[in-house]
């Protein structure tokens, strides 16, 4: 990769103020390229990085899918010498809204984690600084259903038997993200009678937390546990996605009861998480056809469906067209359960 | 594969010399950010992603464990040549690393880190092994009640810490809390104290705190009293014998080693703690059980154990982030993030599916920890000329550098503001002998104690799990076998009358008495503001809070009520401890240097300049000339300009118009520099800066508010 890259118009100034003799011939170069990219005939292309904003930290699974479409798209499918720029803001309602603030210019987009995104503006508006249905969205990496979990030494075989429980505790990471919302609309719905605990950091401190007994049972991603399910320190009890959500290779879900099945069929599918890539809204036009084409063609690619695979990262890509769908889908639901869970 | 052929395997890919060269750069990476304030090793590591992707996973995976590795040792270098740790795990370390530099030990000082480092990391990696197949039980063991605990027996050390001013060093531990209580609540979801600035949602990063309260603070004081960090006279020995003689002393004393890095691999094993905690416990483990300490006034068994246990403890936290996935620190957490964009997934399945990753990982530990100590030990004869660099120099370029590494971060030009901000704060607190090492430790352990304390109370119904389970209630036991023990040792310290009137007089000072008041008003402003909070966000602002208030109004009372100033008098005396060096007023260094010089030998010199400390220190204020004190208090005035025309112009106009010129004016008008090598220095320095920020690293630098661009 070339060091020596494309620079915004705005470093010009800044050069020039600080007088650099030393490094003259390198500042020349980097600002050497600086014409504006708009061509004729309407069409867009960047000239410079791409900013990709994370609201979450490095390491969790908006930002490992992140990543993984960031080097794919920068390598083959970018003009040369534009990078995408990975940028982690949580918290949430900060990434969120810088997202949804950033200049509508296609150099900053995001990865938009649903139903999380419209949650917090029914939960928190003094905090919720977006409309999440004014997103210029651009497609779909990746659909989660959710899934209950126990130790593997639980006394708890089926999703009866936890139904049946009284005084039982549950674990979630923050209060407002789709994981914690899954596992309020379970209890809910399953009216179990359950503590939460929040506030774990990530996927792996909800696990060791069952583990040691501190939790009877949490709410999870189908893809986010695989391995703690394959070494056999977890075991599922029910599926809270529908039928077409659940994924053809995960062998450890099939036989596990859907909550359709298990005679919940308002909850299956009411929380699945959305994985959205989204820009500010009213991206112009052009601007939006050439991020929706780069981000299709990028999922498409050999390279990142291979990456996918190895890191055990299940894609769903989808259109623009059918995420907005969904995503308004959300929107309707969730106007009307996060209401319901504040009361409950 | 089975665990152990998984040894052979990784020996045999690690037997490359594409491997081995992928493995030095990572330690240079390591070394070189953890190196530069500001710039961590998690910067450097997020740095190298990209360049990784067409790597082989096993030698990708060894560059950035090799970079890891290699930045703890390092951050320790600054922390003890200029009193700024490179990140928050070294800052025990300047408590007496910094006095060692100022003594013209610097090079004693980083010996004894390398060599302590490397065998700290060496002792780590041996328990690991040991301890494999408990792995299991003893992460599970540790629950929230246990995390609560540990994070509050760090937080007694404070009250140890702030020995001979423990009510200043109390407060400046609240403060440090009220600052990590800034931005989103860990449960509870407020937002607390952002006053409607969206950069302070996330919080206000400990390495900011850190830039801010050391460097800047440090170069400030050097700069105004136009002192070398070693005064010339005092060359001692020459340099590469007195590394030799650091390393060498390491060895000499094997048991606090040994203790330090078993404490430190232990604490690396619990998850979430980190390093900073290890680094601290096990100072104070020292301090406390090692005879005749001298700890504070450049004991070099005070930089032996921290640097030590945070190396060990960089060895203990390998095992929970590879065989749960859970990151040990924000290293870790990147690490791991890496690991799974090369397809590796960090759990339970690890060690059964690449045995040779896990091999890999334990053996680049000890050969980065290797590598960078040697790098320590070959380049410290010339890193410690930095102590003999003259103030009016030196002291700029720590104040640029160190800003733009805050910028550096997350390029926010709001981290340049509270850097600046964090460094008058520094400066006030040092000007009237409160020391900052609390506020760091409130500031880091805050967010664990909280955020497990409320976990506590919601899983286990209550305080009683605090007590009932066997760790926590072991956890209890020592926080308030430590306090007692504390209270007790300093009522049966032996304070001559004179001594204490003295502490009284320089503890009830009007500007103390000013800044202290202050801070009272802040605690009040928090603790209104937090009635507002939802239930459990509000718990620990309005707790910590009162207490602040609380010991405000004490030491007020105390100060200002003649009857409790001749009966309690004591309770608020600044008295000699610990941080005596660090709080000293810096006329008063000087003539400390000056008569440690006048003694011969080193060890024996340092005792006796310690002793002389106490009766320095009641008779300098008087005697320092008049011409001299106009003149530093011209160099102050003119530095505070300065430094708050800084933060206004990056605020009005960025960094890239305003370094260059803050730079130019503080040489010019504060160091008394010539105009050429003011010129000289400042256009260097701005290229060099800029090469480096923006060609290299390609940190784009934003315009101000008023200058946009």
């Amino acid at each position: 990769m070339s060091r020596i890259t494309p620079h915004p118009r705005r470093r010009r100034r800044v050069s020039a103020a600080a007088a650099l003799a030393l490094v003259a011939p390198l500042v020349l170069a980097a600002c050497s390229d600086d014409a504006s990219s708009a061509s004729g005939d309407g069409s867009w292309e960047p000239d410079r990085d791409i900013d990709w904003i994370v609201p979450y930290s490095a390491g969790g699974g908006f930002d490992t899918y992140s990543r993984g479409i960031a080097e794919v798209m920068q390598r083959g499918h970018l003009p040369d010498g534009v990078n995408v720029v990975i940028r982690n803001t949580p918290p949430l309602p900060q990434g969120i809204s810088q997202m949804f603030n950033a200049d509508a210019d296609g150099y900053t987009i995001g990865i938009l984690p649903m139903p999380a995104a419209i949650a917090q503006e029914i939960q928190e508006p003094d905090l919720a600084q977006w409309k999440t249905s004014e997103f210029t969205v651009l497609g779909q990496v990746d659909e989660n259903g959710y899934v209950v979990y126990v130790p593997s030494d639980s006394e708890f075989e089926t999703i009866e038997d936890l139904i049946a429980a009284e005084d039982i505790r549950a674990i979630t990471v923050e209060q407002g993200s789709s994981s914690a919302l899954a596992g309020l609309a379970t209890i809910q719905a399953l009216d179990l009678d359950a503590q939460v605990t929040y506030g774990a950091e990530g996927s792996a401190e909800v696990v060791t937390a069952a583990l040691r007994g501190d939790a009877d049972f949490f709410v999870y991603g189908s893809t986010d546990l695989v391995g703690f399910v394959e070494s056999g320190d977890i075991r599922p009890l029910m599926y809270l996605g529908t039928e077409d959500q659940l994924p053809e290779n995960f062998d450890w879900l099939q036989d596990v009861p859907t909550a359709e099945e298990a005679g919940f069929p308002d909850l299956a599918g009411a929380v699945t998480e959305l994985r959205v890539i989204v820009g500010p809204p009213d991206l112009p036009e052009p601007v939006a056809e050439y991020l929706r084409g780069l981000l299709a063609d990028t999922m498409a690619d050999e390279e990142f469906i291979t990456w996918a695979e190895e890191a055990d990262r299940p894609i769903v890509p989808r259109t623009a067209e059918e995420t907005e769908a969904a995503i308004a889908d959300q929107i309707t639901q969730m106007e009307e359960l996060v209401p319901q869970l504040a009361d409950g | 594969m089975d665990f152990g052929s998984g040894l052979v395997q990784a020996l045999e890919q690690m037997a490359t010399w594409s491997f081995l060269l992928w493995f030095l750069i990572g330690v240079l990476n390591g070394t070189i950010f953890g190196l530069l304030p500001g710039l961590s090793g998690s910067v450097g590591i997020a740095l190298m992603i990209p360049f990784t992707f067409d790597m082989e996973p096993m030698q990708a995976m060894g560059l950035f464990v090799a970079a890891l590795a290699g930045q703890n040792f390092a951050g320790s270098i600054t922390a003890i040549l200029i009193n700024t740790p490179g990140s928050s795990v070294n800052a025990a370390t300047t408590y007496d690393g910094y006095p060692l530099s100022r003594q013209g030990r610097g090079g004693f000082a980083i010996g004894v880190s390398a060599m302590a480092s490397f065998l700290g990391s060496l002792i780590g990696i041996a328990i690991i092994i040991a301890l494999f197949p408990l792995t299991r039980s003893i992460l599970l063991s540790f629950s929230f009640p246990e995390l609560t605990m540990l994070g509050v027996l760090g937080l007694a050390v404070i009250a140890v810490a702030s020995r001979g001013s423990m009510i200043k060093g109390l407060i400046a531990g609240m403060v440090g809390l009220l600052i990590s209580f800034v931005g989103f609540a860990p449960i509870g979801g407020d937002v607390r104290y952002v006053f409607g600035q969206g950069e302070l949602y996330d919080g206000i990063g400990a390495v900011v705190v850190l830039i801010g309260l050391f460097a800047v603070t440090e170069a400030l004081s050097l700069v105004v009293h136009n002192q070398k960090v070693a005064p010339e006279s005092r060359t001692g020995r020459l340099g590469r014998s007195q590394v030799w003689e650091g390393a060498r002393y390491v060895f000499t004393k094997p048991f606090l080693l040994l203790r330090s890095s078993v404490l430190g691999t232990g604490i690396g094993l619990i998850p979430a703690v980190g390093g900073t905690l290890a680094a601290f416990l096990a100072y104070f483990q020292a301090a406390k059980t090692v005879r005749d300490p001298k700890f504070g006034q450049g004991d070099p068994r005070g930089v032996l154990a921290p640097e030590a246990a945070n190396d060990a403890k960089d060895a203990g936290a390998a095992l929970p982030s590879l065989a749960f996935g859970i990151p040990g620190s924000a290293d870790w957490a990147i690490v791991l993030g890496a690991m799974i964009m090369h397809g590796i997934t960090p759990g339970p399945n690890l060690i059964r599916d690449s045995p040779d990753i896990v091999w890999m990982s334990i053996l680049v530990i000890i050969g980065a920890s290797f590598v960078s100590s040697s790098f320590g030990i070959v380049f410290a004869p010339w890193l410690t000329k930095v102590t003999k660099v003259r103030a009016s120099l030196l002291a700029p370029l720590i104040i640029v550098l160190a800003v733009t590494g805050a910028y550096g971060l997350e390029s926010r030009t709001s981290d340049v503001l509270l850097a600046i901000a964090f460094g008058l704060l520094g400066y006030a607190m040092r000007a009237i002998g409160m020391p900052v090492i609390p506020l760091i430790l409130g500031l880091v352990l805050g967010p664990m104690v909280e955020r497990s304390y409320l976990q506590s109370v919601e899983t286990f119904g209550g305080l009683s799990a605090f007590v009932t389970r066997p760790i926590s209630l072991v956890l209890v036991i020592l926080t308030v076998a430590v306090i007692v023990f504390e209270i007790i040792s300093n009522r049966r310290a032996k304070v001559s009358e004179e001594a204490k009137e003295e502490g009284v007089r320089s503890a009830t000072r009007p500007r103390t008495l000013l800044v202290i008041g202050g801070l009272g008003v802040v605690a009040a402003g928090a603790l209104v503001l937090a009635t507002d909070f939802r239930e459990q966000s509000r718990t620990f602002p309005l707790i910590i809070s009162t207490i602040m208030l609380a010991l405000v109004v004490l030491y007020l009372a105390v100060a200002l009520v003649p009857v409790l100033r001749r009966r309690f008098g004591g309770v608020i005396a600044d008295g000699h401890g610990m941080e005596q060096m660090m709080h000293v007023p810096d006329d008063l260094r000087e003539q400390l240097d000056e008569a440690g010089n006048a003694d011969d030998g080193t060890e024996r010199g340092t005792a006796t300049q310690v002793e002389t400390a106490t009766k320095v220190e009641t008779a300098v204020e008087p005697a320092a000339d008049e011409a001299g004190n106009a003149d530093l208090a011209a160099r102050m005035r003119n530095s505070i300009i300065l430094l708050v025309a800084f933060a206004a112009g990056v605020w009005a106009v960025g960094l890239g118009i305003t370094v260059p010129v803050v730079l130019f004016l503080l040489m010019r008008y504060v160091g008394r520099e010539t105009w050429r090598t003011t010129v000289i220095t400042t256009v260097v320095t701005s290229a060099v800066l800029y090469f480096l920020f923006v060609s290299v690293l390609r940190m784009p630098l934003e315009g101000g508010t008023l200058l946009p661009f």
